[in-house]
């Protein structure tokens, strides 16, 4: 926290260098959670330049506040759903016209082709993240991922509160759900690389 | 004291000690150590929780660092020009009150350099008509080399002195351009109606060139901007290079950017010039005046049109793939009188159809077409949409008529 502080306040006094500390310090995580939001790459490498830009530019009127990282999240977030919506997507066509909109389990796929060092459960959880929605994942990445309380995912997201936990927790239960049958045999492995 | 309550996935999750505990272990052996201390033994349900807590954690997309340093040096570029532009009014009155000659001067220097600067590929195109039933590329010592097939690449290298020409992304031949060090290498490319091609400019920038279309470019951006200009309709993939913004002349606007896709139609024969933003962010300038002219600053999803004739300009939201479904061979369109729609259509096909009467020509009609069909098969469908009926005469033209 007192980092977080410090580097704000440097942004505030027009400290040139605290900007791209934070560039660099949060782009990893915001680019993550761009990604779990609306899986199109470019789309959210355009938000989080525009995010920053904005940042850049608004950096006098900010208020001192210890939470950058919930600030970028709610403002990366806000900035994609601008972008989605100015792309009117009536028309069935569009998935297959723009070249650079991935299908979900794509990247989880190749995650778990790329890392053979998983074992056979973590392959079988990760597929089951990847049959998550999109909502879903923004959720499990907010909870989990980032470990944040409810709270602040519900001001992220813009629900309220008991939203927030109903949210997780139907994702969690869609995960045990995709899970399912496959457990009981998953465990014998667990077992026998620890006996 | 063991636990043997709660020991399911759902309450797991929501457990912030178990979440803690597993979190606070590094290693497998000291998480399965911990778990056994606290449940007694290790079943599935507990497996899972943890290695899903472990996993998510490790929850990252992969990003080339390259990458995120050329999206930082953009960030500072965009915020530079946008902050330039608010205070651009500012400054300009200051200077009109304290050297109003000097400004004058600066002015008309840079305007005629710029007019000057524009004429040149503007006036290459002028040489050339769009006309004919193959594509042509002209090299830059003039020689002119028709493309054998209709849908080609043509790739230019990143000198500009090699253009590979592809055909389903294979290659059939190899041009050269000669280098000329004192004149820069002017390249156009000429699409005829009934065709569409694309083009790699030497930056990378990809350009699809829809039917009737003449994109003319320097094979090498040497200059400080990358500039083309456009006669027709194309779809810009462009490159981001840092510093250095590309625009696309055409007779009526011009459009400046730094890196993003966006459409642009200016046909020498239709009522609108447009340029439709599918993303990243671009100017449209109008060139209707000497001085003066008006901007305009483009969101993704919006579209800039500008009436030929009443000289006024437009930005509304649009349907940008009802832009853009042309590159795969789609005609989108909503709402679009039948006379716009055919026009359209007359332009992919080089064909001549006419409408019979002009109730049936202001019919708007929504729906999509599959350009790369027969054109006999895309009449039958139109024809069956509006409940009409065509012809095919002798001179292979088509007419529509409600009877």
């Amino acid at each position: 926290m007192r980092f977080e502080n410090e580097i704000w306040e440097r942004l505030i006094e027009g400290d040139n260098e605290a900007l791209q500390v934070i560039y660099q310090h949060y782009f990893g995580n915001l680019y993550t959670y761009g990604m779990r939001v609306h899986n199109d790459p470019s789309l959210i490498k355009d938000s989080i330049q525009e995010v920053f830009i904005d940042l850049i530019q608004r950096r006098s009127s900010l208020k001192a506040t210890g939470t950058i990282h919930l600030y970028l999240f709610k403002a990366l977030r806000h900035q994609i759903m601008q972008e989605l919506r100015a792309r009117n997507r009536k028309i069935e066509i569009a998935k297959s016209l723009t070249s650079d909109i991935s299908v979900a389990d794509s990247t989880i796929e190749q995650q778990i082709e790329n890392q053979e060092t998983y074992t056979t459960r973590q392959k079988v959880i990760q597929n089951a993240l990847g049959k998550l929605s999109a909502h879903q994942r923004e959720a499990i990445f907010l909870r989990f991922t980032q470990g944040l309380e409810y709270e602040d995912i519900s001001r992220i997201i813009g629900i309220d509160l008991a939203s927030a936990r109903t949210l997780v927790y139907r994702s969690l239960k869609k995960v045990k759900e995709l899970i399912g049958g496959n457990s009981f045999i998953l465990f014998l492995y667990f077992c026998n690389r620890h006996i | 004291m063991k636990e043997n309550s709660n020991i399911d996935f759902l309450s797991l999750l929501q457990d912030e000690g178990f979440i803690g505990l597993v979190n606070s272990c590094t290693h497998q052996d000291e998480l399965y150590l911990k778990l056994t201390e606290r449940f007694g033994k290790v079943i599935p349900e507990l497996a899972d929780a943890a290695d899903f807590i472990k996993l998510t954690k490790a929850d990252r997309e992969k990003m080339d660092a390259a990458e995120i340093e050329q999206m930082w040096r953009v960030i500072l570029a965009k915020s530079k020009v946008r902050n330039q532009a608010r205070q651009k009014l500012i400054i300009l009155w200051r200077r009109i009150s304290v050297a109003a000659a000097v400004v004058f001067i600066v002015a008309t220097t840079a305007f005629l350099y710029f007019a000057q600067e524009n004429n040149t590929l503007q006036q290459f195109a002028d040489k050339q008509a769009i006309t004919g039933d193959h594509a042509v590329v002209v090299l830059s010592d003039g020689t002119k080399h028709q493309l054998g097939a209709n849908d080609m690449h043509i790739e230019y290298s990143p000198d500009g002195s090699a253009i590979a020409l592809k055909n389903n992304e294979s290659e059939v031949e190899k041009l050269t351009n000669l280098k000329d060090v004192k004149k820069p290498l002017v390249n156009q490319v000429i699409v005829p109606f009934g065709q569409t091609h694309k083009v790699t400019l030497c930056d990378g920038t990809q350009v699809h060139l829809n039917s009737g279309s003449s994109l003319v470019f320097p094979a090498e951006f040497s200059g400080k901007t990358r500039e083309v200009f456009l006669r027709g309709e194309g779809y810009f993939d462009v490159s981001k290079v840092s510093n250095k913004a590309f625009i696309v002349q055409t007779d009526y606007l011009d459009i400046k950017v730094l890196g993003t896709k966006f459409n642009v139609s200016a046909y020498a024969d239709e009522h609108f010039a447009s340029t439709i933003l599918e993303n990243g962010s671009v100017v449209v300038t109008r060139k209707d005046k000497m001085i003066g002219n008006v901007q305009h600053a483009l969101q993704p999803g919006q579209g800039c049109f500008y009436s030929v004739e009443n000289k006024q300009s437009l930005v509304q939201e649009v349907d940008v793939n009802l832009y853009i479904a042309w590159i795969n061979g789609v005609f989108q369109f909503e709402e679009q009188p039948l006379s716009d729609v055919v026009r359209r259509i007359k332009k992919y096909y080089n064909q001549t159809i006419h409408i019979e009467g002009n109730q049936l020509a202001q019919t708007l009609v929504s729906g999509k077409l599959v350009l790369n069909n027969d054109m006999e098969q895309v009449m039958t469908y139109l024809a069956k949409a509006l409940g009409a009926k065509y012809r095919k005469l002798e001179d292979n033209s088509y007419t529509i008529s409600m009877n």
